[in-house]
């Protein structure tokens, strides 16, 4: 497309789909590791999912404030600001989403 | 001046007055909707619209007269008024027909209808898929709802769990007809989405960025990108389910190897989801109409629009929230727990939006403010409701109780018929330009207001005290009575105040019409004059509330001085613009009105009905009428017409169409395939989750074919794939035997991974691993069938030199699915192998 829409899209929605990776990837490893397929004994790995939670939030974070950067130098673009918004949204949902990962462990 | 990026400023308008004096006439002619019962064979968005909102309004009624039988049957303890087994169909087709029939269809009908007029554009991108989805909906839901009279409605409740609802419980065609009749139907929501999509980023005016699109449209872009995200899950779980029911392939039977819970995680990947696709457009309705009630711009609209999307993604991390009584893992229930209260943030954020845009406004307490308003208080109560079932211990105390019901009616009624009821009163006018009687609306509000608190909050009392849903009656003992009574009061009151609005409504539209203006002083350009071709001419957008910041728009585009005030190339037209920044693009040719959709569509609804109940036969035939007829209308689309250039204003000449990734066509076919695949990992879903619930993979028995097979079948594929991109370099006959040459390789390719397949004895219906496989091996078998369709009827396109460089989007688009098809054989050969090295 000659106005970018992929390259734009992505960049705006970047931390909300990191959210969905994040949590994809926790929701699996989860699963995956209480079946006979992938069998853990101690249940799901939790540095395994503390690593995935950490890279998910500073992958927002570096988003947020590239976002913020962009703006505070005057850039009106509209994706800027939803970058730095969904960042915002983003980064909340996977600190909240991945508490259970530091609270919760087994597969009962 | 350039043709593409150059947006005339207001102070200069494209095309001068007067207006050459045919011009409006031709305009007029072409766009003319037919009348008498030719009326049906329109394709125009605007006529397939209210069409549409037609009849999931009769769907409503019907399910909303179910829903009565239900309240009196439960009015008393120990009630005989309907046996079991009725009452089963009954709260079945209730639910099914409410969500499936109402509640998706009536949010994508007022899409359907106001987008074109809100965008600024003549029509949407693909007229005759709308009006081919409409009339499969009408066709297929209306035979669907029949069941209920011959005893053969569903009866395992709206979400089919197996297995009560396979072979063995459930023997009767009851099920079969959910399953083919709900997952066809669901094939039209998903071309009512591909619709919506393309035609949001490609027909906005020149000038209405995506920042200055409307909220509304930004609201069923995005759920556009749901509904093509979610819907595949469910109708690859139907086709399962169908497929262990019909060909004994047992994916939920767990004596072979299979799950139930494969079910339940395909139903609700989409059946959560689906309560956002539901709610966002309401909430998009709604971030339109606040501003317009309280002649305020809407607060924090562009954090709003954040929201929106934020709520679309995180709404795809809630699904298993309703299996937290199905033995599912400690970690993964409270991922999903945490994720459901999650969701509420961005969704507070736009009830905080609307607030405060009330707040500091001036409010009218008109008949939509009062429907917001009650939209407001009654899904605020929902959500914190949803937020309580979230917590994992509460939920196993109530799941399966009558407090779900309360739960799911104050989000789905407060969530979107609500708002669907305040949108009727805010958007009728444009129909006929009169508005429905303000006195009359008060008591109505109050009529469904308070029948609805009557008969929905008692509900959360009965559940607590632990009735459970889909009950056919209850004792005495149970102390449920006056609740129950209560309820049914307040559903008689609900259903008399539906009653008197459809007579207000009726009336209304019965006046003679007149012309419509602007009564609300709204700002968005549904409110700009327009008639069956849309607007007289295609509005410069230079603001996000146009008719508030533009006050002689509406004069000017009257005048036909914007873009495009006639016809071009004498045929039905529109400016299609870019995505992000809608700058002019090229012109695109629509089509006109046709009796091959409505003939399309019921040879579709015929074959699926008629599979139902195995009359193989006359459903083959119905089968044959509805591809011929698909073709038909496809071989007059992509034509040449005898200019290459369309001045449409103020020095601009655009391109007539657009090859390749700039065209509608081909993102309409782009879409469609991203729907193929999301049925295609559904597939390879249940192999691997079958998979990794085995001690021993693949189980004893069983084994995987020579590697030498797999590698030549994915040669093959591959080669199919180059000699397809080989061939568009070609013209005429080099083109069309290249592309036969293509199909010879992805045939063989096929034959051969079959043929390696059987050499290792697959069976499916062995175990759920065999299934699974088979499975996927046969849905490239069907994706087969549609090249071996497809490429003759391009052969044929170019043996008669009807692809030009200037007309090659059915070669485009066929090249695109012939991609595809090698990727997903390619796909399915690295996930079947791939996963038993992973678990090796």
């Amino acid at each position: 497309m000659d106005d970018q829409f992929f390259r734009r899209a992505t960049r705006a929605s970047l931390p909300f789909l990191v959210w969905a990776a994040h949590f994809g990837f926790s929701y699996i490893v989860a699963a995956a590791q209480c079946t006979p397929g992938a069998w853990r004994p101690e249940g799901p790995n939790p540095w395994l999912l503390g690593g995935a939670t950490l890279l998910a939030l500073a992958i927002c974070v570096w988003s947020g404030a590239a976002g913020g950067k962009r703006l505070r130098q005057g850039s009106t673009e509209f994706v800027d600001y939803v970058a730095a918004a969904s960042a915002v949204l983003a980064f909340v949902a996977i600190a909240w989403t991945g508490i259970p990962v530091l609270l919760v462990s087994g597969c009962a | 001046m350039t043709t593409r990026d150059t947006i005339v400023n207001d102070d200069a308008l494209p095309n001068p007055l007067p207006r050459p004096p045919l011009e409006l006439t031709r305009l007029e002619e072409i766009w003319e909707t037919p009348r008498g019962w030719r009326f049906f064979k329109s394709v125009n968005n605007t006529n397939i619209g209210l069409l549409y909102i037609g009849t999931a309004i009769l769907f409503f009624i019907l399910a909303g007269i179910l829903a009565l039988i239900m309240r009196v049957q439960l009015a008393v303890p120990d009630n005989d008024l309907v046996a079991a087994s009725t009452y089963n169909q009954i709260f079945t087709m209730h639910g099914t027909v409410m969500m499936f029939l109402f509640a998706i269809p009536i949010v994508e009908a007022i899409a359907v209808y106001l987008l074109p007029n809100m965008l600024g554009a003549r029509d949407l991108p693909f007229p005759r898929l709308s009006a081919y989805a409409f009339w499969a909906y009408a066709f297929g839901g209306l035979a669907f709802f029949c069941t209920l009279f011959w005893g053969l409605a569903p009866d395992g409740g709206w979400f089919m769990y197996p297995p009560l609802t396979g072979m063995k419980y459930s023997p009767g065609l009851n099920a079969d007809f959910w399953l083919l009749g709900i997952g066809f139907i669901e094939i039209s929501a998903i071309a009512g989405a591909i619709e919506l999509i393309v035609g949001i980023l490609f027909t906005r005016a020149p000038g209405m960025t995506l920042r200055r699109m409307p909220v509304y449209a930004w609201a069923m872009l995005v759920v556009g990108v749901m509904i093509i995200i979610a819907f595949p899950a469910v109708i690859a779980g139907t086709a399962l389910l169908e497929l262990e029911r019909a060909l004994n392939m047992p994916i939920f039977d767990p004596e072979r190897g299979g799950d139930p819970l494969i079910w339940q995680h395909l139903f609700w990947f989409f059946g959560h989801p689906e309560v956002y696709i539901i709610f966002l457009p309401a909430a998009g309705m709604i971030s339109t109409m606040i501003p317009t009630i309280a002649q305020n711009r809407l607060v924090g609209r562009r954090v709003i629009v954040v929201a929106l999307v934020g709520v679309g993604i995180f709404s795809f991390g809630l699904w298993a929230h309703h299996m937290f009584t199905a033995g599912l893992g400690v970690i993964e229930m409270s991922l999903i727990s945490a994720a459901s209260m999650a969701v509420a943030i961005p969704t507070g954020i736009q009830v905080f939006g609307w607030i405060a845009t009330l707040w500091s406004g001036r409010i009218k307490l008109n008949a939509p403010t009062l429907f917001m308003l009650g939209f407001m208080f009654i899904f605020v109560l929902g959500g914190l409701t949803g937020v309580m079932v979230a917590v994992i211990p509460f939920d196993w105390q109530v799941h399966d109780t009558y407090f779900i019901v309360a739960h799911l009616h104050y989000v789905l009624i407060g969530g979107m018929v609500f708002p669907v009821f305040a949108a009727i009163y805010y958007w009728l006018p444009l129909v006929n330009g009169n508005q429905m009687s303000e006195r009359w609306a008060k008591p109505i509000f109050w009529l469904l207001f308070g029948g609805f608190n009557i008969t929905f909050f008692p509900m959360h009392i009965t559940g607590l005290y632990g009735m459970p849903r889909r009950v056919y009656t209850y004792s005495h003992e149970m102390g449920w009575d006056w609740l129950n009574m209560l309820s049914t009061v307040g559903a008689f009151m609900f259903a008399l105040g539906i009653v008197v609005m459809i007579v207000d409504a009726t009336r209304t539209l019965r006046r003679p019409a007149r012309k419509t203006g602007n009564p609300w002083n709204a700002a968005t350009l549904e409110w700009l004059p327009n008639e069956d071709y849309g607007n007289r001419s295609i509005p410069i957008i230079t603001s996000d509330d146009p008719l508030w910041d533009q006050p002689t728009l509406s004069k000017e585009v009257e005048e036909g001085r914007h873009y495009l005030p006639g016809t071009v190339t004498g045929r039905r037209e529109t400016i299609a613009t870019s995505p992000v920044s809608a700058t002019p693009n090229y012109l695109m040719i629509l089509p006109g009105d046709s009796w091959l959709t409505v003939i399309g569509a019921a040879g579709t609804a015929g074959f699926f009905l008629l599979l139902t109940v195995k009359a193989m036969v006359l459903a083959f035939i119905c089968g044959f009428i509805a591809i011929a007829s698909i073709i038909g209308w496809l071989w007059e689309s992509d034509r040449s017409v005898n200019m290459r250039e369309a001045p449409i204003g103020g020095g601009i000449k655009l391109p007539i169409g657009a090859v390749g990734a700039a065209s509608h066509s081909w993102w309409g076919t782009f879409i469609m395939l991203i729907v193929i695949y999301g049925i295609f990992w559904s597939f390879a879903y249940t192999y691997i989750h079958t998979s990794m619930r085995l001690e021993i993979c693949p189980p004893p028995g069983a084994s995987l074919p020579d590697g030498m097979y797999t590698i030549g079948a994915a040669a093959l594929l591959l080669a199919g794939s180059a000699l397809v991109w080989f061939s568009g370099r070609l013209k005429g006959h080099g083109m069309a035997w290249t592309t036969l040459a293509a199909l010879a390789c992805t045939t063989a390719a096929f034959v051969l991974d079959v043929h390696s397949w059987r050499l290792v004895h697959l069976d499916g219906t062995r175990d759920a691993w065999n299934a699974s496989i088979s499975i996927m091996l046969g849905f490239q078998g069907v994706m087969l069938f549609v090249l071996l369709l497809a490429a003759p009827y391009l052969c044929v396109r170019a043996w008669r030199g009807m692809v030009k460089p200037e007309n090659r989007a059915t070669r485009d688009n066929i090249a695109l699915i012939w991609h595809y098809v090698t990727l997903q054989g390619i796909t399915a050969m690295l996930v079947i192998r791939g996963l038993l090295l992973v678990m090796d």
